[in-house]
């Protein structure tokens, strides 16, 4: 404080003696300072940042009483009298609402002594701090606000993990229900696997039980139809003189009964035969099939017919049975289905088909079987220059007893065909059909097997 | 050339009458003996019980064998007698209702000398008999019978 008061002492000094080293200091110094003498206070000494805090000129502000140049002066003085009294250094807050925007005064107040430490006036180091109260008051309710929006915060924090945490705690429920859940679907699962396993044995079991009943119904059925076949004809070949006209026209229709009723038996033991037979497959040489298979029916050759064979047809994997009783259906119905007079025309090729071909190759109702990738197929074309097969019959050819023509012009059951579709599909392969006014082509395919494989052995048709 | 009997093994009655009249037709002159099951045929062809009397029943030239009967099946018969070796030589011929594969191949395994399937209609019938006729009653060389078992003077 000595150290101050010795300094300060030095201003006015400084303002009138010149060459005082602070001299400079003060008129740098950023903080408004003023100097006041006597009991008037008359202004002595400002510096440039008193003159700016009030925007006035030194000159229009030395030799002033200080309460007239600084807004609100006159509510200084008491402080600033009991300074130059007293010699005691003091600080002032003075809040002046008379300018547009209310604004705190801050005064630092020492008193300036001359040589003697005898008061001759006071220096006063001025701070004015604009809207403070307002600042801090904003800044306290900010703070009260952001202290409520903290408590708030905070509530819906806690509540927000409340919540979590009894979602958290219903999720487990959830997920533990889930588990239960899941554990009982995959015992459900397995149970229902199984039980779909039994019963699919046993539904395998039933049908083969149906089919080995159906052969064997059929094939009781022949005992009697022999007998009643035979009977008529008996009495046609030894007893015709003894009936007229109408009992041997009834005697021929039971003979034909008979006969229609005998093919019929033979469809259905053929397709159970096809059906339940063991088909192991084997490499078959089709060439030589087809061509034993030909040189059988005395029907199909010159003049009765004209078969084509295009080959050598290929080597396939299948079953000679299997094959024999499809080709022989397959030929029988091109021999079979012509114009009345028309001689039978039939051709019969194979081609081998690209890999990608057997995909898009249309396919019988109810599914392909898997083709394993690598394997060539052949496809066996039986071209016929028949009756064809009209649009609206094609989607229903391949259906067991389906017959479209009449049987008066054409002998038949409607088996043949169901036939021939089981047994390729046995062999793993596929049928299929083109056809138009011109004829129709039907086809099979095989896998092609290698003719090495062969051996030479070849199992009989 | 044979003269000595046929001997059917059918059940069906309708089907004796049938092969009778394709005999007939065919003009075989073998006289035939008909046995209603496999016992039967067993009695015949052992020459027991009703058929002891060798002069009135003697040993068969042919065995025609359906498969299907009562008492005993014709591949019971078959086993029998093949087994047995007593009538290892006798000619069999099976001839059945059946042409399933299963029945083909265990007739022939039990050492069935052929197999025919029945036909439908009569002219089958005939054209089967006349050849059964033509191979194994007239060109057909058939097993010599054993003497011990011929007691036919």
């Amino acid at each position: 404080m000595v150290m101050r008061k010795t300094v300060i002492s030095h201003i006015a000094g400084a303002a009138s003696a010149r060459g005082s080293r602070f001299a400079p200091i003060i008129e740098e110094v950023p903080r408004p300072i003023v100097e006041v003498q006597g009991p008037a206070h008359t202004v002595t000494y400002v510096n440039p940042a008193f003159c700016e805090l009030l925007g006035r000129k030194k000159a229009e502000l030395i030799g002033k009483p200080f309460h007239e140049i600084v807004p609100g002066g006159r509510d200084c003085l008491p402080v600033l009298n009991r300074v130059y009294q007293t010699g005691a250094p003091t600080t002032h807050e003075l809040e002046v609402r008379s300018e547009p925007q209310p604004s705190q005064w801050l005064y630092a107040m020492w008193p300036a002594l001359d040589t003697g430490d005898r008061p001759v006036g006071v220096i006063i180091q001025l701070t004015k701090v604009t809207n403070l109260l307002q600042n801090a008051a904003a800044m306290n309710e900010a703070l009260l606000v952001s202290a409520l929006h903290q408590h708030e915060l905070t509530a819906k924090a806690e509540e927000l993990n409340a919540r979590l945490a009894r979602e958290i705690a219903g999720r487990e429920v959830v997920e533990a229900a889930l588990h239960r859940a899941n554990n009982q679907l995959g015992i459900q699962a397995g149970q229902l696997e199984k039980v779909v396993a039994e019963r699919t044995a046993r539904l395998r079991e039933m049908v083969g039980e149906l089919e080995a009943f159906s052969y064997s119904i059929a094939h009781d059925m022949r005992a009697p139809l022999r007998g009643m076949a035979g009977f008529a004809q008996i009495l046609l070949n030894d007893h015709a003189n003894q009936l007229d006209a109408t009992a041997r026209d009834y005697l021929s229709r039971i003979t034909r009964s008979a006969a229609r009723m005998d093919l019929l038996i033979q469809g259905v033991l053929d397709y159970t035969r096809v059906s339940r037979s063991e088909a192991v497959l084997v490499p078959v040489d089709l060439d030589g099939l087809v061509r034993d298979l030909v040189a059988t029916y005395p029907n199909w050759q010159p003049p009765h017919a004209e078969i084509k064979i295009e080959g050598p047809l290929p080597m396939v994997r299948g079953h000679p049975g299997l094959l024999t009783q499809s080709i022989s259906n397959l030929v029988g119905n091109a021999m079979k289905f012509v114009a009345p007079g028309a001689l039978p025309q039939i051709r019969i090729w194979a081609e081998e088909l690209p890999a990608t071909a057997t995909l898009s190759a249309s396919s019988p109702p109810g599914g392909d079987p898997p083709r394993t990738p690598g394997t060539t197929w052949v496809r066996i074309w039986f071209e016929d220059r028949g009756i064809g097969i009209s649009a609206k019959d094609q989607g229903r050819i391949f259906q067991m007893f389906e017959r479209l023509n009449p049987a008066a012009q054409f002998e038949g059951t409607g088996m043949g065909l169901t036939i021939v579709r089981k047994a390729v599909e046995r062999m793993h392969g596929r049928t299929g059909f083109e056809s138009d006014a011109y004829g129709s082509k039907f086809w099979i395919e095989l896998e092609k097997a290698p003719r090495a494989e062969s051996g030479g052995e070849q199992p009989a048709g | 050339m044979t003269s000595r009997p046929i001997l059917l093994v059918e059940d069906d009655s309708n089907s004796v009458t049938f092969f009778e009249y394709a005999m007939k037709t065919v003009k075989i002159a073998n006289p035939l003996h008909v046995a209603v099951d496999g016992m039967e045929a067993l009695e015949y062809i052992e020459g027991t019980g009703k058929f002891a009397n060798r002069a009135a029943h003697p040993t068969p030239g042919l065995v025609l064998l359906d498969l299907r009967m009562p008492r005993a099946t014709g591949f019971e018969v078959l086993e029998r007698l093949r087994d047995s070796g007593r009538q290892g030589r006798l000619a069999v011929v099976v001839f059945t209702g059946s042409a399933s594969d299963a029945d083909i191949a265990r007739a022939y395994a039990l050492g069935a000398n052929g197999y025919l399937v029945k036909p439908t209609t009569l002219a089958d019938l005939v054209a089967i008999v006349r050849a059964i006729n033509d191979f194994w009653l007239t060109h057909n060389y058939p097993p010599p019978p054993r003497p011990r078992l011929d007691s036919s003077p």
